[in-house]
């Protein structure tokens, strides 16, 4: 017999200890934690040995006979442990129901009932978003909240285009600043928007169930003007957004050398202004990508040429009052070799802190047929791409504040920007392996 | 007919993509912060902008695309004139930038 119930109660005991990140164990844990009397009931599957199919068999036959054994083990069940079964799983030769430790040592014990397996049975609702989700403890938050999901929060994903035809993204509401229709979508802002929204019941996005609202500020080419993204805040705010998510910026690096040449050595050119602007006057949480500009920047100083720019960090990332993000690496930490360092030009800490951003794992248009319209039935393969940088970091933060928010509104707790920014750089934010001008206040790790 | 002006000096070339001309430019207002709701903020706003261009003939600007969030309006000036305009500009208390595309994505 190979009876699981040991390793069970022993990974429960070791989370509960521990604090383990064991799966089995961050499930069984967060429902005994989550219960209210002392010793609760764990939804289990017990499985009988396995009853092979008669030839020429059918279903019905079949379900009849394995129904009989599972009558039994239910009636056993009622008898010894004072359980009912919760459902009979005909085609697993199972029985699902909710057991106490104690009840679950009881049917064990009892020499009339021979298991086969008993499953921990936990209520799942993630699936890994690449390694993006496990480093930033998304498993854990939804093993001890399972209806978290940004529901009821607005978030604006500034960028190149969200395609609404991906079958893994809901997009409420579209505009455009750039002149190009929306009808276009870019693959930088399609990505960026499933880290951060994705549906898809394998690659989830951080937060799936907010309202998505696409401003595109660039061209699909991912080309823009600063005055196409400001007129994109002020979009996102007339909209009544909560948060806005902006994977772009204008880095100040010289011309000559492949930079933008922005020019902001006091966080007032229009980008910053915007931003602080949105905060400040309008309550929204600004979420922007630091850039991703440190390998550049360092040839320069390499160069002799380190006078020449004034910070790494793009604008509007170094705004005063935005969340700006790095990006680290995933499973090891390690800040990326590109994310732009902080100091700001004026001297302010930033970035704020860092989140996954290598070789990040979300969705891509749906490809077009020769007309334009999206190919149905296109395999998975093509709807899905990997893409590095801090543009994908802030979108895994901009979902994290929305998590934040949601929960702030379910307990009646304050929900203004500068709360759920402080509440996000306090309370889910990990000591990461950098000095804080490279990695913030450390990397993005929500608590349950 | 327009007589060929001074090209732009080295601090803009670098920007401008070649034959550029006119250039578009954002001015932003660095007063204080207009009071109210976004509508009477819009609207104080635009009138700030629309004093402070008076002065500036230069500029054209595209009044549709006032910004509260930047506290800006983005429009146009003459390559010829673009050192001269927005040397008056920021003498004047107006931010400026060329408002020109960048590849912002890889």
């Amino acid at each position: 017999m190979i009876n699981r119930r040991g390793n069970l109660l022993n990974i429960a005991a070791h989370g509960l200890r521990s604090g383990g990140e064991h799966w089995d164990a961050v499930y069984a844990v967060s429902e005994l934690r989550a219960a209210s009397e002392p010793n609760p009931a764990l939804p289990v599957v017990l499985q009988l040995p396995r009853v092979t199919p008669i030839p020429g068999e059918d279903w019905r036959r079949y379900k009849e006979r394995v129904g009989e054994r599972l009558a039994d083990l239910a009636e056993r069940l009622a008898k010894t442990a004072g359980v009912g079964a919760r459902s009979l799983l005909f085609a697993a030769n199972a029985l699902a129901a909710d057991l106490t430790l104690d009840q679950l040592d009881v049917i064990d014990r009892d020499p009339a009932v021979r298991l086969e397996v008993v499953e921990f049975d936990p209520l799942l609702d993630i699936a890994a978003l690449d390694g993006l989700a496990t480093d930033i403890g998304l498993p854990a938050v939804l093993a001890a909240h399972p209806t978290l999901d940004g529901s009821g929060v607005r978030v604006a994903v500034l960028d190149s285009g969200i395609d609404a035809a991906h079958p893994a993204l809901s997009v409420s509401d579209a505009v455009s600043t750039c002149g190009e229709s929306v009808a276009i979508p870019g693959a930088h802002g399609t990505h960026c928007a499933g880290i951060l929204a994705s549906r898809d019941p394998v690659l989830r996005g951080v937060a799936p169930g907010v309202e998505l609202i696409d401003v595109k500020v660039m061209t699909a080419a991912g080309r823009g003007r600063s005055s196409w993204i400001t007129l994109g805040i002020d979009e996102a705010t007339d909209r009544d957004v909560d948060i806005c998510s902006m994977s772009l910026g204008f880095n100040h690096l010289p011309p000559d050398s492949g930079g933008h040449g922005w020019d902001c050595p006091d966080g007032r050119c229009t980008l910053c202004v915007a931003v602080d602007n949105a905060v400040t006057t309008d309550g929204l949480i600004m979420v922007v990508a630091a850039g991703n500009d440190h390998d550049d920047a360092q040839k320069l100083v390499t160069a002799g040429r380190g006078h020449e720019y004034d910070t790494e960090l793009s604008c509007p990332g170094q705004a005063r009052q935005s969340i700006c993000v790095g990006s680290h690496a995933k499973h090891t930490f390690a800040p990326a070799a590109s994310s732009s360092n902080g100091p700001t030009a004026w001297g302010q800490l930033k970035p704020d802190l860092v989140a996954p951003g290598v070789q990040i794992l979300s969705t891509a248009p749906v490809p077009r047929d020769a007309n334009g319209s999206p190919v149905a039935g296109a395999p998975r393969s093509d709807l899905f791409r990997t893409k590095s940088g801090t543009s994908m970091a802030t979108p895994a933060v901009a979902g994290a504040c929305a998590l934040v928010l949601q929960r702030a509104r379910e307990r009646g707790d304050p929900e203004d920007a500068a709360t759920i920014r402080a509440a996000l750089l306090a309370s889910n934010v990990e000591p990461a392996g950098g000095p804080k001008h490279v990695v913030g206040g450390g990397r993005l790790r929500l608590q349950p | 007919m327009n007589q060929a002006g001074p090209p732009p000096s080295k601090r803009f070339q670098a920007l401008l993509p070649p034959g550029s001309e006119p250039v578009p430019i954002t001015v932003q207002w660095r007063g204080a912060r207009p009071d109210g709701d976004r509508p009477a903020r819009r609207a104080a706003l635009r009138q700030a902008l629309e004093s402070a261009l008076e002065s500036h003939p230069g500029v054209r600007a595209d009044w549709g695309t006032v910004s509260l969030s930047a506290q800006s309006v983005s429009g146009e000036v003459e390559v010829d004139q673009l050192d001269a305009v927005i040397e008056r500009l920021e003498a004047d208390g107006l931010g400026v930038a060329l408002d020109v595309e960048r590849q912002l994505t890889d």
